[in-house]
């Protein structure tokens, strides 16, 4: 009782905070990082940023490929590797450089050469399309199912809960939140 | 004084007339005799000529006349006088009403010639529209078609009398003109028979074009009458009930297929406060569309159905399909509502309790937040703690340049054992009402 008292008399002093923090980060079609804000299916793009050539955060790592290097940071440390390669497909804590054909891992603070078969996945989920179905299979199991008439061109990881998806060219965001998956068109940057 | 007259003497013999058939379109200068070739009994056939001064002098062109059975001009002629190099087309008419070999003399001021022509039984032509058969009585067709449109004429040639009747040559000229599939010639038609000589007319460009289709010794000449085609404004068709927060699929659909290929805007138009995220795909308030011809469906960019974000905002949007024939509208009217939340969770950072909400208030006016905690059998610590964070919503709502979207944290300081909370239920008030999220649990 002591104790709920305690907490009670704190709380009672506790005030609201607001904030706008992105929903994820993606390529424009101009390949420059953007801010995505807003809600589900009600996306305002952030000013542009940086162009990359290929870019996923999954809320855990962020990877850049820039001309020159690829870069991955986590915890707000950053390793570094020099490469000339121009694309770049990340899964978690792995890159790959298909020009190159390495794969890199994110090991401590350093990117390192990896052996090991790249596990499918984004941000913490595996995705798998077929016949017309998109299947995330979340991290505790379960699983979830959508529509997907065509294929994904490609996904990557926009945040802990968001997954970039082209299909057809077009930008989509994909909600992976378990239960609450879906697909959701990316509006174009408003023209200013 | 000498030189004068001959001079004077010279010109009247400098002007002299000279005649020119355009049978083939370039003028042909005539000779004794001309031959107009073959034409179908029944049918009108004219050759034009050209009568040219080609003297130093005017030329008074006094006589043009045409005598012989089933010939005549095609217009009464007028004296004239031509200047020098000056010339005047007229039309010599041949409309023999049976078969046989026919002449007539060709009178232009003092020049004469022979004309000679030929009429042969020639086929009827037929076209069908729909169940509907119709002989063409006239030599010419003519057809309406928008640009981008094709049409297929379904003409056929038949053998109209109680003899055999053979047929030479089949072809067409002229462009946006084809033969669909023609028979082989030469070919001969039964007394009744009919011949299928399907003809596709492309809209090319904008205009009138022509083409000659020769069907044996007839001719017939078809106009295409070619137009840009307007497209009727389209029916505006959503996906679900209009309401914030959503993207709305919206299709557009015309009451009747296309005649042509065309387009037009769908245009948002949005009377409520200022919200960036109402806008389509393109990133913008208006979005173009397009329709095929013979389709009744609009795409949009190659898509059967757009969306539109409708935003976080109460007012009232419009939807306009506009065409340059038309506007079609609907309106949705998106009431002042109690607060959406979209998500939310509950944690511990340290000593601290962190509530996070995210959502959406149409109104902007969230006025105030009650937090309930439990303890970790379900119990109540406690009362309600309100806070009233009117003014904090308002500034954030007036700089945040996210319509009504709000990200939410709640910190609640804990010196005491912040483990014994296991739960907490978050009401939020706006001027509309009350919204109550499910239990937030505290891992």
């Amino acid at each position: 009782m002591k104790c709920l008292l305690l907490v009670l008399s704190v709380a009672l002093s506790a005030q609201p905070t607001l904030h706008s923090p992105p929903l994820a980060h993606v390529l424009d079609g101009e390949g420059r990082l953007t801010a995505i804000y807003g809600l589900a299916g009600n996306f305002i793009h952030g000013r542009p940023g940086p162009a990359l050539l290929a870019y996923a955060n999954d809320g855990d790592i962020e990877w850049r490929l820039e001309p020159g290097r690829l870069s991955a940071t986590r915890d707000g440390r950053t390793a570094v590797y020099a490469t000339v390669a121009t694309s770049a497909t990340f899964h978690g804590e792995f890159a790959v450089l298909p020009e190159s054909k390495e794969t890199l891992r994110l090991v401590g603070e350093s990117l390192v050469d990896s052996s090991d078969e790249t596990p499918s996945q984004l941000a913490g989920r595996a995705a798998r399309w077929q016949a017309g179905k998109l299947r995330i299979f979340q991290r505790d199991g379960s699983e979830d199912e959508i529509d997907c008439p065509q294929e994904p061109d490609a996904m990557s990881a926009a945040s802990a809960d968001w997954a970039f998806v082209s299909i057809n060219r077009r930008p989509y965001l994909l909600r992976l939140t378990h239960g609450r998956v879906q697909l959701f068109v990316l509006p174009q940057r408003s023209r200013e | 004084m000498k030189t004068l007259a001959c001079l004077l003497l010279a010109l009247p013999l400098a002007a002299q007339i000279q005649v020119f058939t355009l049978q083939t379109g370039l003028p042909v200068a005539a000779g004794p005799s001309v031959n107009l070739g073959t034409a179908a009994a029944g049918d009108i056939f004219e050759v034009r000529f050209r009568a040219v001064n080609s003297g130093s002098a005017p030329l008074a062109l006094s006589t043009v006349t045409v005598s012989g059975a089933a010939f005549s001009l095609a217009a009464p002629f007028l004296p004239i006088t031509l200047a020098p190099a000056q010339s005047h087309d007229f039309s010599v008419r041949f409309a023999p009403s049976a078969p046989g070999s026919y002449s007539a003399i060709l009178s232009v001021n003092t020049f004469s010639t022979l004309l000679r022509a030929a009429a042969v039984l020639g086929p009827a032509l037929f076209i069908t529209n729909g169940t509907q058969t119709v002989e063409l009585n006239t030599s010419s067709l003519q057809v309406n078609l928008a640009t981008g449109q094709v049409l297929t004429l379904a003409l056929s040639a038949g053998n109209s009398y109680s003899t055999p009747l053979t047929l030479d040559s089949l072809s067409l000229s002229g462009d946006g003109f084809a033969l669909v599939s023609p028979p082989a010639f030469p070919l001969t038609l039964a007394p009744g028979e009919t011949v299928p000589v399907p003809v596709r007319v492309t809209g090319v460009a904008e205009g009138e074009s022509a083409a000659v289709l020769t069907v044996g010794p007839r001719r017939f000449t078809l106009y295409a009458l070619v137009f840009r085609p307007q497209l009727a404004a389209p029916r505006i068709i959503t996906g679900d009930a209009p309401r914030n927060g959503q993207q709305l699929t919206v299709r557009l659909q015309l009451a009747q297929p296309a005649v042509g290929p065309g387009s037009g805007l769908l245009r948002a138009v949005f009377s409520g406060a200022d919200d960036p995220a109402i806008v389509f795909p393109n990133g913008a308030r208006e979005i173009r569309f397009d329709v095929a011809a013979g389709s009744r469906d609009a795409t949009f960019n190659g898509a059967p159905e757009t969306v539109l974000q409708t935003g976080t905002t109460a007012g009232t949007l419009r939807l306009e399909a506009v065409t340059e024939t038309g506007v079609t509208t609907e309106t949705f009217r998106f009431d002042r509502a109690a607060v959406v939340v979209d998500s939310a969770s509950a944690r511990r950072n340290g000593s601290n309790l962190e509530i996070d909400i995210n959502g959406f208030d149409n109104t902007r006016e969230v006025g105030s937040l009650n937090f309930r905690f439990f303890d970790r059998g379900g119990n109540p610590i406690g009362g309600v703690i309100t806070t009233t964070p009117a003014e904090l919503f308002k500034n954030y709502f007036a700089q945040s340049g996210l319509g009504g979207v709000f990200g939410m944290r709640a910190v609640f300081p804990v010196t005491g054992d912040a483990t014994i909370v296991g739960s907490v239920l978050v009401e939020i008030a706006n001027s509309v009402g009350r919204t109550d999220l499910q239990r937030l649990l505290f891992p």
